[in-house]
């Protein structure tokens, strides 16, 4: 077997000086390319579990690893998330004075790209969205679903192997909600990439390659 | 809010310092116009017009070998005279500088390329008039009016002998009248001597003044505002302090708006931090933000001063100040509102740059 995306040793995680177990000695291993679904109910662990693989926290003990590297400090966490990491969020979490194209390009900034391929690149992945007409579009006057498109193209701006989703259509209305994980699916496929979705619809975790279920802290299967 | 607090104080420094050099080049260039070699005054007066030099001073200065002449100056301010039907309103002038010189020295021969009426004065009871003071006044040459209020050596009416006018418009304003009628108002002594010397005596002579008269201090008329410069330090203190104030006040708006901005923006800045920028970028990214907004405050600050000022100077100063708009001025508030962005937005850039960026996502 091929070394696993990520790879949870033993992770514990408390909040509120230790009151509250979020995360106990939770153990995994994510091949690279799959679909994996996390599901739970509200407080088992999920989010926190995709903070702690997103590199956006780290687990008061055990270890994690993403594509081989250690997430452990600060400017590590900065760099694997910058790198290998893209997030699509429950609400889109888009910058509203920016435009569609600007909100795309945001990943991008950190690295050493001139404005024009960034630009380029945008246009791109707004295409691949199709979006590219609403590019010089504010954020604002778009859709539910439209926004939640963008939010996939930033995702995808800097081709992380990894791709983390939050509740991605829980704002949206079914429909809409199944056309933009279509989306997420095809993105996924065409570059390749690891998809791990949390959310409370069992619906879409259907043909997920793995299933995560979150029980106090535990996975439960 | 922010950006006009940032504004108000650039151009509240912009105004004072403007005033503050129009008044000393002002004062420059009316020593230079006198044409004289030294300028003789009071050393330990710290204004001209606490400054004291006794006639026998003036002999022992007249008598140092090499001074060709000297010309004797006393000042005094008073309230203009109200002209009945020839004043404006019948209301009184308002303060008018009143220049006491001799008629028959050299000093009042300045005036005389200065004229744009009449001729200089040679009796005690005649006058000669800044332009701005004879259009106030309303009077003109051949005139005779009651300038001080009281009569002075016999002398109740005087009679304008000239006009003239000067670049300087508090020097316009004034009125120049024979010494020794403004003595009865200032008493014997004299504020400060001009002392003409051909130019190779002139170092030789100014030493002498010194060691034979320490009490005195004589300086190239080039040099007296360096010295009078020295007198005004407290201006510059003055407006350093005022800087600090108007930068703390500064600071304080840039720190309260960033402050304000960063909290609502925590989501916003949770993910950029998720999307992998470092929180040394997010703190960049801030203090830009903060230094922009001062900027554009500090440079609508500088329009403000210049307006501001102009207003001042038109509707209320009546031409006794003058300013004067140097770039190092401007350059001084660009630095102010500069300085005030910077430490104004470091505070909640770092506190920005600290989020986690899991912990800014929860931030309802």
């Amino acid at each position: 077997m091929n070394e696993p995306i990520v790879r949870v040793n033993k992770a514990k995680k408390t909040f509120e000086g230790g009151l509250v177990i979020a995360l106990d000695e939770v153990s995994l291993e994510i091949e690279a390319g799959s679909f994996v679904a996390i599901t739970g109910p509200s407080g088992s662990g999920k989010t926190t579990l995709l903070n702690i693989v997103g590199a956006m926290d780290v687990p008061d003990s055990g270890e994690v690893f993403i594509d081989g590297e250690l997430a452990a400090s600060g400017r590590e966490l900065d760099s694997i998330r910058a790198r290998k990491i893209g997030f699509v969020f429950q609400m889109h979490n888009l910058i509203p004075a920016l435009t569609a194209r600007q909100n795309v390009e945001i990943p991008m900034l950190p690295r050493p790209l001139t404005s024009k391929e960034r630009k380029t690149r945008a246009l791109q992945l707004l295409d691949e969205v199709k979006l590219k007409k609403r590019a010089e579009s504010s954020v604002q006057g778009l859709s539910g679903g439209e926004r939640q498109r963008v939010a996939i193209a930033r995702a995808l701006a800097n081709a992380p192997p990894l791709l983390l989703a939050d509740e991605p259509t829980g704002n949206l209305d079914s429909r809409t909600g199944s056309e933009v994980m279509d989306l997420l699916h095809e993105q996924r496929e065409r570059v390749g990439a690891t998809l791990i979705l949390v959310t409370h619809n069992e619906e879409l975790c259907r043909g997920a390659d793995q299933h995560i279920r979150m029980q106090d802290g535990k996975i439960s299967t | 809010m922010c950006l006009l607090g940032v504004a108000v104080s650039v151009a509240m420094i912009v105004s004072i310092l403007s005033i503050s050099h129009g008044m000393r080049n002002s004062l420059n260039s009316y020593m230079k116009e006198s044409g004289a070699s030294l300028v003789v005054f009071d050393r330990s007066a710290a204004d001209l017009a606490f400054s004291k030099v006794t006639a026998e001073e003036v002999d022992k200065v007249r008598n140092i070998p090499g001074v060709e002449e000297v010309s004797r100056a006393n000042f005094t301010m008073i309230m203009g005279p109200r002209l009945g039907d020839k004043s404006p309103a019948g209301a009184g002038l308002g303060i008018i500088p009143v220049f006491g010189r001799f008629y028959s020295e050299r000093m009042i021969r300045k005036y005389e390329s200065k004229l744009i009426a009449g001729r200089l004065p040679s009796r005690r009871d005649e006058l000669l008039l800044g332009d701005l003071a004879a259009r106030k006044l309303k009077v003109k040459v051949g005139d005779r009016f009651p300038f001080f209020r009281e009569e002075l050596l016999g002398i109740s009416q005087y009679e304008v002998a000239g006009i003239f006018e000067t670049d300087l418009s508090w020097e316009n304003l004034g009125v120049v009248a024979h010494a020794e009628v403004v003595q009865q108002k200032t008493g014997p002594d004299f504020a400060l001597i001009f002392v003409y010397t051909a130019p190779e005596d002139t170092a030789r002579v100014r030493d002498e003044v010194e060691s034979k008269i320490p009490r005195l201090i004589a300086r190239r008329a080039s040099e007296f505002t360096d010295r009078f410069n020295e007198q005004l330090a407290y201006i510059d203190e003055f407006i350093f302090l005022l800087s600090m104030i108007a930068g703390i006040v500064g600071v304080l708006g840039v720190l309260n708006t960033m402050m304000m901005s960063v909290s609502e923006r925590t989501r916003e800045l949770g993910t950029l931090r998720a999307l992998g920028w470092t929180g040394r970028r997010v703190l960049g990214v801030i203090v830009i933000e903060g230094t922009f907004i001062s900027i554009a405050g500090g440079l609508l600050g500088m329009g403000f001063g210049f307006l501001g000022t102009e207003l001042l100077l038109a509707f209320f100063s009546r031409g006794y100040l003058i300013a004067s708009y140097l770039p190092e001025t401007f350059l001084h508030g660009f630095l102010l509102a500069l300085l005030v962005g910077l430490l104004g937005s470091l505070y909640p850039a770092m506190r920005a740059s600290a989020l986690q960026p899991a912990e800014a996502l929860r931030y309802e």
